[in-house]
């Protein structure tokens, strides 16, 4: 699958959030944005997964625009800022939910994803007594859950203690080894350069630098 | 570093709260120029019909729309329908409802950052009563402008006889809204609200000799039966001091527990 | 998805509270009004139809039937907060929690805002009809279907009213089309109550909004001789006004149509679904 976004420009009122962005993506491969906050990296993966229209410009999915045949990823997962679900409701019990939409993960899927990043499938308690890094984790488990074509997690890290960003490298790995696209943001430069095939450095809503030699940057000793 | 009081907690709200309160006095205000409106409209149309003068039914109608006239009880009698009293209920509703919006905004946006920096969670608590007290008495101020603009409505207001019946219903009127945001932050606002409708419904079906339905005291309809012969406002005034102790008393207490209730129960 | 967002509306707390509330209040009307009417001493000689006097009815015992009972008069009132407690804040939740991302992903706007609609929708009829189904079932369990009439001076539905003469004619028809009214109500209260929830900054102000608004309705529609219109009119099948039954529908079917413009106005417009 080939991701193409295309002069894109988002405006919100008079401010410019994304400006003339110009990238593509492939499978099997992930993709690093990096930059400081506010400089409109988590606007760039709503951008691409279709959440936000743009001002000006397109995003295309194998040479097919969105909004066209479709308003949507087909097939994507995200984690998008802090991860929400239903306060009443026990983690799988929100997974199976929002999984009854697509219906294509079933619940042995399901309780097979939660063990995959570290959570109790036969947890009773419901989300709203999660911890933050509890929460983190469903947020990651609902991104990958139904094996989706594109992976966008945005900040996955957050909250998380050594074995939580240990399990979640690993996730990513094997998401890209799945053949997934992975889109990370992450505001720190050496996880990213550990993890990421190629980085997009964004700036302000623009496009400043695309680095996509990381891994030989990484081997010769590269300051990213 | 000082630990902010309660007075410091009010002024805070104070300026954190002040569009809720604008927004209140404005709804208040609306409703009561509906009801003058209403008033005028009935009147003028009862001038046309009857240039001789009203008659009990048509000046009754003429009033029914005011917000703190209320409604005759249920009855019998062909000539005295009851029909909900619309202004009044919503009146009481909304001295309910934008408090509690306020506080659970509040408690939502910046409660633990606040919480987490007071000595203890009465001063929380009581600031947010105070709070309370100040956003209806100023709604009922507001209210009020309306109804000063006919004189007839101004001399049963300000009746020399008697203390002013707008000041003892609206001291009411705060008190019993005060007991009610105290029990939608125990009980979770919806059920609450819910059962207030709902008890403000009985109240304007029943005659008030029921002290149970201390509600209908506050309404002004002279058909209703009053308890007793004690002077209405006595009464009154006693209740709405009653209420307000026992409301301060659950403010207190509530604020001793170990759980947080929010004002939705979230922290449940 | 709209399976997904039905079953969650049935689940919810606040839809149990609603319907608990109204079958609460209906069993309330057979306990004071009709059961006191079928086996009241007082209504004995009406029962056996002494001095010509008409029997109570099914028909003007029910929650429905007897438009000046407490237990009607509160129904009747609340019914716009019980058409919106059960799910007309959910899409302000799902949207100020950030939750309807999850959900549009997998799906479209569109798809979320019917399926969100729908639900709504159908949460506020169940929670709204359920209770007066309830109450003709339990009063028919006590009281004969007599047919009204109109002489007899115990029936509240005036014949000048909406339907009124279908009332007297095929009552059983005239219930059918006033639960079809009813719906076309709920529906607008419900619909209007879930897209305020867009506009409002919390769930208790989106579910008490429309609430708020039909009482303004009622106050300001009084000097115009117009409160036959309100909802708290038009959802009692005995209406205490007279009010033309096109006129009824045109002005809800308008309101209707609004909520329709802008849903289809939301949907081009996703970020407002958004935090």
């Amino acid at each position: 699958m080939r991701l193409v976004i295309r002069s894109y420009t988002k405006q919100f009122r008079h401010n410019t959030v994304l400006d003339d962005i110009t990238a593509s993506f492939e499978s099997g491969t992930i993709y690093g944005l990096q930059g400081k906050n506010g400089s409109g990296k988590t606007m760039l993966m709503r951008a691409l997964s279709g959440l936000i229209r743009p001002t000006s410009g397109t995003v295309e999915v194998d040479g097919v625009p969105l909004g066209k045949d479709f308003d949507m990823l087909p097939s994507v997962g995200v984690l998008l800022e802090s991860p929400t679900f239903l306060d009443s409701y026990t983690g799988l019990r929100n997974l199976e939910t929002i999984a009854s939409i697509r219906q294509v993960a079933h619940r042995k899927q399901l309780e097979d994803t939660l063990r995959r990043v570290g959570l109790d499938p036969l947890d009773k308690r419901p989300y709203r007594k999660y911890s933050l890094g509890m929460k983190q984790r469903l947020g990651i488990a609902c991104a990958i859950m139904e094996s989706p074509d594109v992976v966008m997690l945005d900040e996955p890290f957050n909250a998380l203690d050594a074995s939580g960003i240990s399990l979640t490298r690993t996730i990513i790995r094997e998401e890209k080894e799945r053949g997934a696209l992975v889109i990370l943001a992450c505001h720190d430069a050496q996880e990213l350069a550990n993890l990421a095939d190629e980085i997009l450095v964004i700036e302000q809503g623009r496009l400043v630098s695309v680095i996509d030699d990381v891994r030989k940057g990484v081997e010769n000793g590269d300051g990213l | 570093m000082s630990t902010p009081t309660t007075l410091k907690l009010f002024i805070r709200d104070l300026q954190v709260g002040k569009y809720h309160m604008i927004a209140l006095a404005c709804a208040t205000c609306i409703l009561s120029v509906f009801g003058v409106l209403s008033y005028l409209y009935a009147t003028n149309l009862a001038l046309q019909l009857m240039p001789s003068g009203f008659t009990s039914h048509v000046n009754h109608d003429a009033w029914s729309n005011l917000w703190l006239f209320g409604c005759n009880p249920a009855s019998n009698q062909p000539d005295l329908p009851f029909s909900m009293p619309t202004s009044w209920i919503g009146m009481h509703l909304l001295f309910v409802a934008l408090p509690i919006s306020y506080v659970t905004t509040d408690y939502r946006r910046s409660g633990i950052q606040i919480l987490t920096r007071t000595s203890r969670k009465t001063s929380w608590y009581l600031a947010k009563l105070l709070w309370t007290i100040l956003a209806i008495m100023l709604a009922l101020m507001a209210a009020l402008i309306p109804l000063l603009s006919q004189p007839s409505i101004a001399e049963i207001l300000f009746e020399p006889t008697r203390l002013p019946a707008y000041a003892s219903a609206a001291i009411l009127s705060t008190s019993l809204s005060i007991l009610v945001t105290q029990g939608s932050w125990q009980l979770g606002a919806i059920p609450t609200l819910l059962a207030y409708t709902i008890y403000l419904g009985v109240c304007a079906y029943l005659p008030s000799d029921n002290p149970l339905f201390i509600g209908s005291l506050t309404m002004l309809c002279r058909y209703r039966a009053y308890i007793g012969e004690m002077p209405i406002a006595c009464i009154e005034t006693s209740a709405a001091l009653a209420l307000l102790v026992i409301s301060t008393l659950v403010c207190v207490l509530a604020s001793k527990r170990d759980v947080i209730p929010g004002p939705l129960g979230e922290c449940r | 998805m709209l399976r997904t967002e039905i079953y969650r509306m049935l689940k919810s707390r606040s839809f149990r509270i609603s319907l608990l509330v109204g079958c609460s209040i209906a069993i309330w009307e057979l306990i004071v009004v009709a059961i006191p009417y079928a086996y009241g001493p007082e209504w004995a000689f009406m029962r056996s139809g002494a001095d010509g006097a008409y029997p109570p009815s099914l028909f003007n015992s029910w929650l429905g039937g007897t438009p000046f009972s407490l237990p009607s008069l509160v129904y009747f009132f609340v019914a716009p907060l019980l058409a919106c407690i059960p799910y007309a804040s959910s899409l302000h939740t799902d949207c100020a929690g950030g939750f309807a991302i999850q959900l549009l992903v997998r799906s479209d706007a569109r798809t979320y805002l019917r399926s969100k609609i729908v639900s709504s929708v159908v949460g506020a009829i169940v929670a709204v009809e359920i209770p007066l189904l309830l109450s003709l079932l339990l009063t028919a369990t006590v009281l004969p279907a007599l047919p009204p009439e109109a002489t007899a001076g115990t029936f509240f539905v005036s014949p000048t009213a909406m339907l009124g003469d279908l009332f007297y004619a095929h009552t059983w028809m005239y219930l059918m089309s006033y639960f079809l009214i009813e719906i076309c109500t709920i529906c607008a209260i419900a619909w209007a109550g879930t897209l305020l929830g867009l506009v409002l900054p919390n769930a208790l102000m989106t579910t008490v909004a429309p609430f708020m608004i039909c009482m303004i309705l009622s106050v300001a529609l009084t000097p115009f001789n117009a409160s036959s219109y309100t909802p708290a009119e038009l959802l009692n099948p005995s209406p205490t006004g007279a009010a033309n039954v096109i006129v009824a529908l045109m002005a809800y079917g308008s309101i209707l149509i609004l909520c329709l413009v802008i849903t289809c106005i939301i949907t081009k417009h996703i970020e407002w679904l958004q935090q």
